[in-house]
């Protein structure tokens, strides 16, 4: 499915003058199918307000611009929400504080049981199964559980679970690694992965970790005041580096680096992932004394 | 003596699981102490222990010549022991940012109009005083993070221990809120006790404890830890960014010292490679 925004503006508490705040203004955005996209920005930057746009959560305002994602027209008054977020998939902040059932079984069957009400027991079983298998947790051994007895790491997959069980083809994360440990952060993005490797066609990941978007993403895009400052490549991205720092946001430490470098007279130029990043500056340093 | 001291303290919350065992530390006057540990792994537990959130079942507490054994101190440990948690909407107690940050010092009756001043000196050390007549409900996670540090910062606590405090903040409210504990800890000697797992926050601490499965494995400088890869991973944890890539660059035979920590280093230690050649 392919996402495509153009002038979404929205202004929360439209109505009243004395609080309304714009939060975001004329953004035109293209996301297409198959891509890893990062969503980067200062809090408050209008970040989750469009992401909430895209299954229909916040629905675009009168006049204000249009979206698309894949078949669904947004802007249209009859737009079949149900189907949509069964296809679009949402993770928020802190996922874990959203469970609510009293077995791991329950709670990860609950959007299915919203969205595919046909289902049979058998097959809502098998999915579920395939659900929390997915994300990395043993089935027979937690289906029973409450999920208030998990880990904070078990209990972010089980809300994973409960997102991925529609099987949607784009899964938006806002924010899916905050509080995680380092180990916990390299395993989430590894089922990251994966998942993009299976059914899901298009992530769409909100973070304010630089690192995660130069080593994962395709393309990304920087919000800044509600507007979109730029769209590209990490490299193309990060290569702004004054721009970065004056909105307040990072760059990635591979960015960094190659450019302390560049003014020594060494161009690395790697795609900004730390292997290649390693691979290429090594090249260019010891393939330099020989 | 040391302002903040665990002797053989262990800790369950369901008397069969310890969440900490055997832990003994010390915390000097005016040092900044880095916590780390996976999650889990009981370090949470370490800061409610810290401040008498939690009862040791066995060994003891004690702050600045406290005891935790002794019930009528607990007061004197609070009021030293300041304790900013991972979800600041869990700390939120009033609907205005200034009556949110009065609570505290009015439980310790404050005169009101230091409380004005303390008001003011807590929410510029945030760099949030724009906001103080604002309602934290309006407010980003990162705003309302540096207000629950306010708050804490308006006890004048000797001790301000921040439990995984930066997680929810973006890159720069991360380095705001950093630069201003920072510079608490240096310029008015504040005791700071940071639990963390960004890797990168623990380069600049004095003294680093590593938590594993509710005991310490491992304590040092920053360093020192550092130079312990493996042991750091077994306990699910990692090297910081600049470490991992300057271990990568050493691995492809290029020849740079141990223990870089930070991207300036190994910037730096690149830069001297390059003359050599």
């Amino acid at each position: 499915m392919r996402i495509e925004a153009k002038d979404l503006t929205f202004t929360y508490s439209k109505k009243s003058k004395a609080i309304s705040n714009r939060a975001l203004e004329n953004v035109s955005l293209c996301i297409e199918e198959g891509e890893f996209f990062g969503i980067i920005g200062q809090t408050g930057s209008g970040k989750t307000t469009f992401v909430q746009h895209l299954n229909g959560l916040i629905r675009v305002q009168k006049d204000s611009g249009s979206l698309s994602v894949g078949e669904f027209d947004l802007t249209a008054k009859k737009c079949d929400l149900k189907a949509l977020r069964s296809r679009v998939g949402m993770v928020f902040q802190y996922p874990e504080y959203q469970l609510f059932a009293e077995t791991v079984k329950d709670d990860v069957a609950f959007g299915l049981r919203n969205f595919k009400k046909e289902l049979s027991l058998e097959e809502e079983e098998r999915r579920v199964k395939l659900a929390i298998e997915t994300v990395g947790l043993n089935y027979e051994e937690i289906k029973d559980k409450s999920p208030f007895e998990l880990s904070g790491g078990q209990k972010r997959r089980v809300a994973i679970a409960g997102v991925i069980v529609t099987e949607p083809e784009v899964l938006v994360l806002d924010e899916p690694v905050a509080g995680l440990d380092p180990v916990g952060k390299r395993d989430f993005m590894k089922l990251l992965h994966r998942l993009h490797a299976s059914f899901v066609k298009t992530i769409i990941l909100v973070t304010h970790d630089m690192n995660v978007v130069s080593e994962n993403c395709t393309r990304c895009a920087i919000f800044s005041h509600g507007k979109i400052h730029s769209v590209g490549s990490p490299k193309e991205i990060f290569s702004n580096y004054e721009q970065l720092i004056e909105l307040g946001l990072d760059i990635p430490v591979t960015a960094y680096l190659e450019r302390e470098l560049k003014k020594l007279g060494i161009d690395v130029d790697s795609d900004l992932t730390e292997s290649d990043f390693a691979d290429k500056t090594a090249k260019a340093i010891v393939g330099g004394k020989q | 003596m040391a302002l903040l001291s665990m002797e053989k303290v262990s800790f369950s919350y369901d008397k069969k699981i310890d969440a900490v065992k055997n832990v003994s530390l010390t915390v000097d006057e005016g040092e900044y102490v880095a916590i780390i540990g996976h999650n889990g792994s009981g370090k949470s537990t370490l800061a409610k222990l810290f401040n008498g959130l939690c009862k040791p079942d066995s060994g003891e507490v004690v702050v600045d010549g406290f005891s935790c054994k002794d019930k009528k101190s607990l007061f004197e440990i609070r009021k030293r022991v300041g304790v900013v948690f991972q979800n600041p909407d869990n700390q939120m107690v009033a609907s205005i940012v200034e009556d949110d940050i009065a609570f505290g010092p009015e439980n310790l009756g404050v005169k009101r109009e230091e409380i004005g001043e303390r008001i003011q000196f807590a929410l510029a050390s945030v760099g949030m005083e724009e906001f103080r007549k604002s309602s934290p409900a309006r407010l980003s996670g990162g705003q309302k993070q540096r207000i629950a540090i306010a708050g804490v910062l308006a006890i004048k606590p000797k001790i301000l221990v921040l439990d995984e405090s930066t997680a929810m903040l973006d890159p720069q409210g991360r380095k705001e809120v950093l630069e201003v504990v920072e510079r608490l800890n240096k310029e008015q000697k504040t005791t700071l006790i940071n639990i963390t797992h960004y890797m990168d926050e623990v380069v600049r601490a004095d003294k680093v404890y590593v938590v594993n499965d509710g005991e310490i494995v491992l304590s040092g400088t920053p360093k020192e830890i550092f130079a312990k890869r493996e042991l750091l991973e077994e306990c699910g944890l990692e090297l910081p960014v600049s470490s991992k890539i300057a271990q990568k660059l050493i691995e492809l035979g290029v020849n740079l010292p141990d223990g870089i920590l930070t991207k300036e280093q190994l910037a730096e230690e690149l830069c001297v490679l390059k003359q050599k050649i």
